[in-house]
């Protein structure tokens, strides 16, 4: 089983309230020097899923990283490949730096075609960054391959894969026929963490670098559907009003009679 | 190019009825109808027996595109998009709009790929202007948000519940019908296996007017018995923040934030909550946020109207207590 993982970096999500301003004249996110560049964490979900399928089925699972983006992105693959990655590929060409999600997804699916036959596409339910979930489904639509989104659980099953996702009040449980392209949610749980022996190994794995003649891609797929035009950060106009008592317990008896006050209890 | 300034809506009828989220975007739509000067049709999925498509007529829904399924509740969103695609090639859509839930979002970036359009998921807004159309949509885990402009349909947009304001019936307006083929199951290769449910008694987080939600700072799952005795009081549903849900403290389908539901009650109380842009995607929209934390800098006092610095061990019992007391004043 050839499983291909797609992995996107993304400024570190935690702590970014704090740090993160945007450029609206340059529509992008202005982040302190330093700040750290990681994989974002429902791909290394997306990771953990392969990796958990090969302790499964075994050492016949070839897991290929793939990433789009900056010459930073292969910082993330490497961490892939610490992680137990076999291969890793890095699409990298200045004219799909500011890809919106089709030109992305294009670009994706035609690496993936480039690899041969791979049964199986796993993905982060969403990036950490734009938060848009459309980029894998979208490389599911374009190879024409069944896809489940939202997945917590994956284990290879005669003939496919069984798929636990997660719905809005529950759980389903579903087979498909692969290939097959699969999302992975949060729900997933605790991802692995590199070991010496695999980051050492991983220094001496080679990460392939293709561009977007390598390929194949036509002028249509290189074109974007969408434009951002503005980024921003919402303002807040709310006012606490902090409610206080001599201590914890009248305070809050006195948050119960302004809330009445407000006519906000209903 | 008349055809291109159509609007569609996604729907699905249960038992006849539509869900509040389909009348949030039948307001949405007809705003759009009357920038791009289209047709509003609306791609009704409901069961054989039943007929939900007669009242869309009264909401100023021009084409009702309906598909009969039996039990179509149990089919994965693949099912779904064959019936969606058809409805796009006869309505020929500029906008096709889909609630933004678990089906949405796996069948809107579909569908836009298959009709080789746009997909702008989880949406606050769309507008129609000068030709093109533009979504706004939170990202960053809520602490920005982005506009997108597109300029070559169509468009498929899943829009954030509790944003609009449901449609009310229009007098005089008229709809036609047209029969979609019916699903051949023979061609779906995602097959159900099981489904449970894990939501609990009470109202749905979805519909509930006052929300108690938990977080991190509940510090365990017994803080959540402590919010539920004041959900009784109120009649209010019981959240939580994703950390909780990831520690297993509560039911994971309590999760509110982006990668959880998303919440509008009138009154939303967090408790140990620190307020990080992910939760608050999914409940800034409250009409009223009150919070409840020990630790006076928590961000989460810029959201709430109104604020309690303290241990919620005693604050939110002596809330409970006094809101008993009132009640029964």
């Amino acid at each position: 089983m050839h499983i291909a993982v797609l992995i996107k970096q993304v400024p570190n999500p935690d702590a970014l309230a704090a740090v993160m301003s945007v450029d609206e004249a340059s529509l992008k996110v202005v982040l302190p020097p330093g700040h750290p560049q990681v994989v974002s964490p429902f791909d290394e979900q997306a990771l953990e899923a392969a990796l958990r399928l090969r302790d499964q089925v075994g050492a016949a699972v070839k897991i290929t990283a793939v990433t789009l983006g900056p010459d930073s992105a292969r910082t993330a693959l490497k961490q892939a490949l610490s992680l137990g990655a076999d291969d890793a590929v890095h699409i990298h060409d200045a004219a799909l730096l500011d890809a919106d999600s089709h030109v992305s997804a294009h670009a994706l699916a035609a690496a993936i075609r480039k690899l041969g036959t791979i049964d199986l596409v796993l993905a982060g339910r969403q990036a950490a960054d734009f938060d848009a979930g459309v980029v894998g489904l979208g490389v599911a639509e374009i190879l024409g391959v069944p896809s489940v989104s939202f997945a917590c659980g994956i284990e290879a099953v005669d003939g496919g894969v069984q798929v636990e996702r997660v719905l809005q009040d529950g759980f389903e449980t579903v087979q498909v026929p692969l290939p097959a392209l699969v999302t992975i949610s949060n729900e997933l749980g605790e991802v692995r963490k590199p070991n010496l022996r695999e980051t050492m190994r991983a220094a001496r794995k080679p990460v392939a670098a293709w561009g977007a003649a390598e390929l194949g891609l036509e002028a249509s797929q290189l074109q974007p559907r969408s434009r951002r035009t503005r980024l921003f950060i919402p303002q807040k106009n709310t006012q606490c009003e902090f409610i206080t008592g001599a201590t914890a317990f009248e305070a809050g008896e006195r948050l119960a009679q302004r809330l009445h006050d407000a006519r906000v209890l209903g | 190019m008349a055809a291109e300034k159509n609007i569609l809506v996604v729907a699905e009828a249960t038992l006849g009825k539509l869900p509040p989220a389909t009348y949030e975007l039948l307001t949405l739509a007809r705003r759009l109808k009357a920038t791009t000067g289209g047709a509003l049709g609306v791609v009704l999925l409901e069961e054989g027996d039943v007929d939900g498509a007669s009242a869309l007529a009264a909401y100023g829904v021009d084409v009702v595109y309906r598909a009969k399924c039996a039990d179509f509740a149990r089919l994965t969103s693949e099912a779904r998009l064959p019936i969606v695609q058809a409805a796009c090639e006869q309505a020929q859509p500029a906008v096709v709009l889909l609630p933004h839930g678990v089906l949405g979002a796996e069948l809107g970036p579909r569908l836009a790929f298959r009709l080789d359009g746009g997909a702008a998921t989880g949406c606050v807004d769309v507008v129609a202007q000068a030709g093109s159309i533009h979504c706004t949509r939170p990202c960053y885990g809520g602490l920005a948000r982005e506009e997108q402009r597109f300029e070559h349909g169509p468009v498929v947009a899943t829009v954030r519940a509790g944003l609009f304001e449901l449609a009310q019936p229009q007098p005089g307006s008229q709809s036609s019908i047209v029969e979609l083929p019916a699903l051949d199951p023979s061609e779906l290769r995602v097959a159900l296996v099981k489904r449970e449910s894990d939501a609990g008694d009470g109202p749905r987080l979805e519909d509930a007017k006052v929300i108690v939600a938990g977080g991190r700072g509940l510090e365990g799952p017994e803080g959540f018995k402590v919010l539920q005795d004041l959900a009784a009081e109120l009649g209010a549903a019981v959240g939580s923040s994703r950390v909780p849900c990831d520690l297993g403290w509560c039911p994971h389908s309590w999760q509110i934030g982006l990668t959880g539901k998303t919440v509008t009650p009138d009154l939303y109380i967090a408790v140990g909550i620190s307020g990080a842009g992910h939760h608050m995607a999914g409940c800034g929209n409250a009409k009223t946020i009150v919070a409840i934390n020990s630790d006076p800098e928590a961000a989460i006092f810029q959201d709430a109207r109104f604020g309690v610095v303290g241990d919620y061990r005693e604050v939110v019992p002596a809330l409970a207590a006094q809101v008993r007391k009132l009640k029964q004043a």
